[in-house]
């Protein structure tokens, strides 16, 4: 009896044992599948420098091969090298040693690394043939001599450009200003200038600059009204309008008599939108907005920030205020382009996208990403007599200067109060949203300029039409 | 009975599992001399060694039937991920580990083949607490100071660490007090002392030796083994609640005023507080564990140089890097399994002192196996023992092989010689 109760005992210890055992087993599985991933990105963590440094990092590719990004190995040294300088600053960002990676660089580390499952296939096969550990390429949907030429008109202005294809949401050029040199030894020589600089020229405005939209927003207004069947609303513009106490006035004071709604696009009036504030239901603006992607997050290929609306508007005025394009409206120059891809792509907004395919180091293509939709803005009939309005508009209204020869445009014009300008403490902002051809869309744009004295037509239009042309001749010599 | 203590069994043949390791052996061993890209035939040697030496065993233990096989089987698939993982770190400190390896196997055949003649003489309790106490003293004269703490003894070109034969000693100790817990009813002061108590007091000072060298692993591991000698074979619920109360107080004053033990246990809980120092061991530990994930790296793919003292304490961390978590839980089992053949034969036994000893032997290797893994990664607090079999170290190696063979010993001769004995009784 005495006996075996010493062996249940010892029984009883082989248990303990077991079920220590069997506990580190559950732990050792748990931190690789969830416990190690706040972790592992920790600096302290050297073997992600030293794996990096056994790489040789993927290269980045324009839409027709140019290269944009490469890592060239000096002496056992690798180093990142941009050969178009700040050109793509504000879309590939930079991969430093020292300041880490920003943008693309950041955000497919794996990939350019072939850490991922396509990169282990690839470099299994290197260690076999005996050469450098490669990771993939990154072919982008950017066209070299079209982000330049947009670079190039943006000259030292402060602003943006988006311009993107309105079937496909291909971003075809990007271009924020102030830039930088993302090369490493630039970056180590003005950093002190570039992290605390007044005009922040590490900021991709393009992306993550909120400007209010001006009277590029009057697109979405109008999306709203012919869809609750304003589309014949008419209206006598004075120069101005007071709603609930406050004067709403056009731009330079004009007054343009009557006006439909072709005619106050094209002229940009202020008074007609603002009295048809006063019929228009502000649910059914911040609806349309809302599907325009206003408060939503844009899933894209860079991180950006949710363009807003209010999304309870009970005071007239501020109704007022909202449907021409001020008020409590901020926008990115993205979604501005956005949404003029929307209304180019009959009312469809394709989803934006940056990385048309990853490589190896073959220059086999590896994966291809599939275009797709990201949201409904309005019905394709809606849509068309929009489109026919932003004719209007760049054929005899603001927009003028957009105009191409031979290829019929359309547009809308925007000047923008911002917080300076409102204070008298600085100028608006210059805005053109536009695409062309009209009948078969193959380029929608956004441009903002920054502060300036001049308006949208006179000074964002021009370089937007300029771009258009560019890329329409472009496709045209193929 | 149990297939492995009778004779007459022919079921007992470990064909597979031998060819098994031997394969293993030389696959690894074979790959890890053509890594560099130049063929090292050392490497290759020493791998073809291995399983020679793994097969001489297990035919020396069948044709004198030394009792279970398996034990030095399964000892020899730890061996082979041990000795591989120490010579992928680096040649030099590989083939110092094979040379213990030999020696260790040297008195593994000399401790399995020759300690049941002598068992039954030696278990006198004040023996093994005075040769204790002597290893302990020398140690604090002639010991030298290693990472801070004085716990290494150096004769000449030889040096080895009085604690890891300390643990076994300690076990002998119990298990006489377990056969003979009177030989502890002292006179003091004209009062006859009560055995248990004197045990405590006698445990406690060996406690405090150990506290005393920064041995923090050690002690408690050694005190684990007392808790559970007491329980299982003296039935002292009680008193077990009392010593571990004891020592709990003991533990929480000690981190208050030792900084050594503070600094471990702020490491534990909060490694990250503290990245470049306190906590860069256990977390450098975390990262390799991590890149490994669960097929690792590949052996010799990874960074497991990363980790101080990675060849002793941390050796579990660089396997999981470069074997994955899969390498990791082969080990574990691996230990499981040795447990499990220990409990078997301490199951098997019936003098108190063999059981005792086979039990305290076997859950020596379980509990020391569970502190150091569960401390490289951090389930609990790290307290810097090593991987039996598998860390770098003569010391450690020797004493493990010197466990291997009393668990040998006492599941072959000293089992029949049980068995028999009492059959002749019954007749």
């Amino acid at each position: 009896m005495k006996k075996s109760t010493t062996n249940n005992r010892i029984l009883q210890i082989f248990i303990v044992i077991n079920i220590l055992f069997l506990s580190l087993i559950i732990y050792l599985s748990y931190f690789e599948l969830y416990g190690k991933e706040p972790i592992m990105a920790n600096n302290y963590n050297r073997r992600l420098k030293a794996y990096e440094d056994g790489i040789v990092r993927g290269q980045i590719f324009d839409r027709n091969g140019e290269v944009l990004a490469e890592t060239k190995i000096v002496d056992g040294i690798s180093n990142r090298n941009y050969p178009y300088k700040r050109l793509y600053a504000h879309i590939i960002g930079y991969n430093s040693n020292i300041y880490g990676k920003t943008l693309l660089e950041a955000r497919y580390n794996d990939t350019l690394l072939g850490k991922n499952a396509l990169g282990f296939v690839g470099n299994a096969m290197s260690l076999v043939k005996g050469e450098d550990k490669t990771g993939n390429n990154l072919i982008l949907t950017i066209d070299h001599s079209l982000q330049a030429k947009a670079r190039e008109l943006m000259g030292d202005n402060r602003g943006a450009i988006v311009a993107i294809n309105p079937k496909t949401g291909e971003i075809l050029a990007m271009v924020s200003t102030p830039d930088y040199n993302p090369n490493e030894s630039s970056l180590r020589e003005n950093w002190s200038d570039l992290s605390t600089g007044e005009n922040s020229p590490l900021l991709p405005r393009a992306l993550i600059g909120l400007y209010p939209p001006g009277s590029t927003f009057k697109v979405v207004t109008t999306v709203s009204a012919i869809e609750v069947g304003l589309d014949d609303f008419i209206a006598e513009d004075t120069g101005s309008v007071v709603i609930d106490g406050k004067t709403f006035s056009n731009a330079g004071d004009k007054a343009y008599g009557e006006l439909n709604m072709t005619s106050a696009m094209a002229y940009s009036s202020n008074v007609y939108f603002s009295k048809l504030s006063e019929v228009l239901d502000s649910k059914a603006l911040i609806s349309t907005a809302e599907k325009a992607g206003l408060n939503k997050n844009l899933d894209f290929d860079l991180p950006t920030k949710k363009s807003s609306i209010n999304s309870v508007i009970d005071s007239k005025t501020e109704f007022a205020a909202t449907v021409i394009g001020q008020g409590e409206l901020l926008v990115t120059p993205l979604q501005m382009a956005l949404i003029c891809a929307g209304i180019a792509n009959d009312g469809v907004i394709m989803k934006p996208y940056l990385v048309k395919n990853v490589s190896d180091r073959y220059d086999t293509i590896l994966t291809t990403t599939l275009t797709k939709e990201s949201g409904v803005l309005t019905d394709p009939e809606t849509a068309e007599i929009v489109k026919e309005m932003m004719i209007e508009v760049v054929k005899n209204g603001t927009g003028k200067r957009a105009s191409i020869s031979e290829v019929i445009v359309a547009g809308k014009t925007g000047t923008a109060q911002n917080e300076k300008s409102s204070q008298g403490q600085g100028n608006d902002h210059a805005w053109f949203i536009g695409f062309a051809p009209a009948s078969d869309p193959e380029i929608a744009i956004a441009v903002i300029i920054e502060n300036q004295e001049k308006d949208g037509g006179q000074l964002a239009a021009p370089i937007a039409g300029k771009i258009m042309a560019e890329w329409i001749n472009k496709n045209n010599k193929k | 009975m149990d297939k492995f203590v009778n004779p007459k069994s022919k079921k007992s043949k470990p064909i597979a599992p031998i060819h098994l390791v031997a394969l293993i052996d030389l696959v690894i061993f074979g790959l890890l001399s053509i890594r560099s890209g130049i063929f090292v035939p050392i490497i290759l040697a020493l791998g073809t060694i291995k399983a020679v030496m793994t097969y001489l065993t297990t035919i020396v233990l069948r044709k004198y039937r030394m009792g279970d096989t398996y034990i030095s089987l399964i000892v020899a698939m730890l061996l082979s991920m041990g000795l591989s993982m120490q010579l992928r770190l680096s040649t030099e400190i590989g083939v110092k580990q094979f040379i213990w390896f030999l020696i260790g196997m040297g008195l593994f055949i000399v401790t399995a083949s020759t300690y049941h003649l002598v068992y039954k003489r030696i278990k006198s309790i004040w023996f093994f607490y005075a040769l204790m106490i002597i290893l302990f003293i020398l140690t604090q004269i002639i010991g030298t100071s290693i990472n801070g703490a004085k716990n290494w003894i150096i004769l000449g070109k030889l040096s080895f660490q009085p604690s890891e034969f300390i643990k076994i000693l300690f076990v002998f100790f119990m298990a006489s007090f377990v056969s003979d817990p009177e030989a502890l009813r002292l006179k003091i002061a004209d009062k006859m002392t009560s055995p248990k108590w004197t045990l405590m007091v006698m445990v406690f000072i060996v406690l405090g030796f150990f506290v005393l060298q920064r041995e923090f692993g050690t002690a408690l591991l050694i005190f684990i083994i007392y808790l559970s000698i007491l329980y299982v074979f003296e039935k002292a619920v009680v008193f077990v609640g009392i010593n571990a109360i004891i020592a709990g107080l003991a533990a929480f004053v000690a981190v208050q005023v030792m900084p050594h033990l503070k600094i471990r246990m702020d490491s534990w809980l909060n490694p990250f507080a503290d990245i470049a120092g306190k906590g860069y061991q256990i977390t450098q530990s975390l990262f390799a564990i991590g890149s490994g994930s669960f097929f690792g790296t590949g052996l010799g793919l990874g960074y497991p140089h990363f980790i101080p003292n990675v060849e002793t304490d941390f050796i579990f961390s660089a396997i999981c890097e470069e074997m994955g978590i899969f390498g990791g839980i082969a080990i574990i089992v691996l230990f499981m399994l040795l447990v499990y053949r220990g409990i078997k034969v301490c199951l098997l036994l019936r003098d108190p002192f063999t059981k005792s000893l086979a039990f305290g032997l076997t859950i020596t290797i379980g509990f020391q196996t569970f502190l150091i893994i569960g401390g490289v990664t951090r389930v609990i607090p790290l307290t810097g023992i090593t991987l039996p079999f598998v860390s770098y170290g003569g010391s450690s190696l020797v004493s493990s092989f010197i466990i291997l063979g009393l668990l040998q010993s006492l599941s072959g001769f000293i089992l029949r010689k049980e068995v028999f004995e009492v059959e002749e009784i019954d007749n």
